[in-house]
């Protein structure tokens, strides 16, 4: 279900891009290489610890991720 | 209007898609879909793949395609060997996953195209200038109906919205509503069927 807040933004976020088309793009990239790095860097932490590595190779071996 | 993005921008998504593409583009047709156009427009949300659209090719055109995106240091998760991906899933309209090697996102969902439909979003795919890409997409009329009128979640609603914005005076709603139409003939029936 959409809320008002959830339009409401979008039209926000593309009045910004309009307005500033020479700053929204590097603000875009912060955002969405942040969530590939958080996942990136929990994953890392994951590997560290020693249940984490069992949990890692069971993603594996059902070959969700990248061996 | 004017989108202004530098090669120094390019995101984590942006430099996977174009590493991709222009593998594929040697080999087949293909059209990149859905999440990563609206986010390739600028959509702020949260994606862990893009859809890829292959033309109809045979078994020895994807090997090829296959064994060059190897090479450049992608793997499909679901096999090593290209005639099993090929008959096991391209085939039986499966999706084949492929990441950079090592890597666990994003991922490239690559599928062939299946009916009318995909052919002639293929045929008239696009480069679109605004994303800075220099990929082919299927054409924003063609993601705005299958986002209104076949996907229908909230995030597919709020990247139509996002598209109509952006576009609010290029889009075609004539074309839209025409699409709209051949959804429902081609794709809903066919799920109402198998319901």
């Amino acid at each position: 279900m959409i809320d008002e807040s959830q339009e409401e933004q979008i039209e926000r976020w593309v009045k910004f891009i309009i307005e500033n088309p020479n700053k929204w793009k590097a603000e875009h990239t912060k955002f969405i290489d942040a969530q590939f790095l958080k996942s990136k860097e929990f994953f890392e932490r994951l590997s560290r610890t020693k249940e984490g590595l069992i949990i890692l190779n069971k993603l594996k071996e059902s070959r969700l991720i990248s061996k | 209007m004017v989108l202004e993005r530098k090669i120094g921008d390019r995101n984590i998504l942006d430099r996977f898609a174009e590493d991709f593409c222009d593998i594929v583009d040697k080999h087949c047709k293909y059209i990149v879909v859905s999440g990563f156009v609206a986010i390739s427009h600028g959509r702020t949300r949260a994606t862990e793949d893009i859809d890829l659209i292959l033309e109809k090719i045979d078994l020895n055109t994807f090997v090829s395609l296959h064994n060059e995106l190897v090479g450049a240091g992608f793997e499909a998760l679901q096999s090593q060997h290209p005639e099993i991906l090929y008959h096991k899933y391209l085939i039986e309209g499966i999706s084949i996953r492929y990441v950079r090697k090592g890597e666990m996102l994003p991922e490239m969902e690559v599928k062939l195209a299946k009916d009318i439909l995909d052919d002639m979003q293929i045929k008239t795919r696009v480069k679109m200038p605004l994303t800075g890409l220099d990929i082919y997409f299927s054409s924003i009329e063609m993601n705005i109906a299958f986002k209104e009128e076949l996907l229908k979640s909230d995030k597919d609603i709020l990247d139509a919205k996002h598209l109509r914005l952006i576009y609010s005076k290029e889009i075609n709603e004539n074309k839209i509503n025409e699409i709209k139409k051949l959804i429902k003939t081609l794709r809903l029936k066919e799920i109402k069927k198998n319901d």
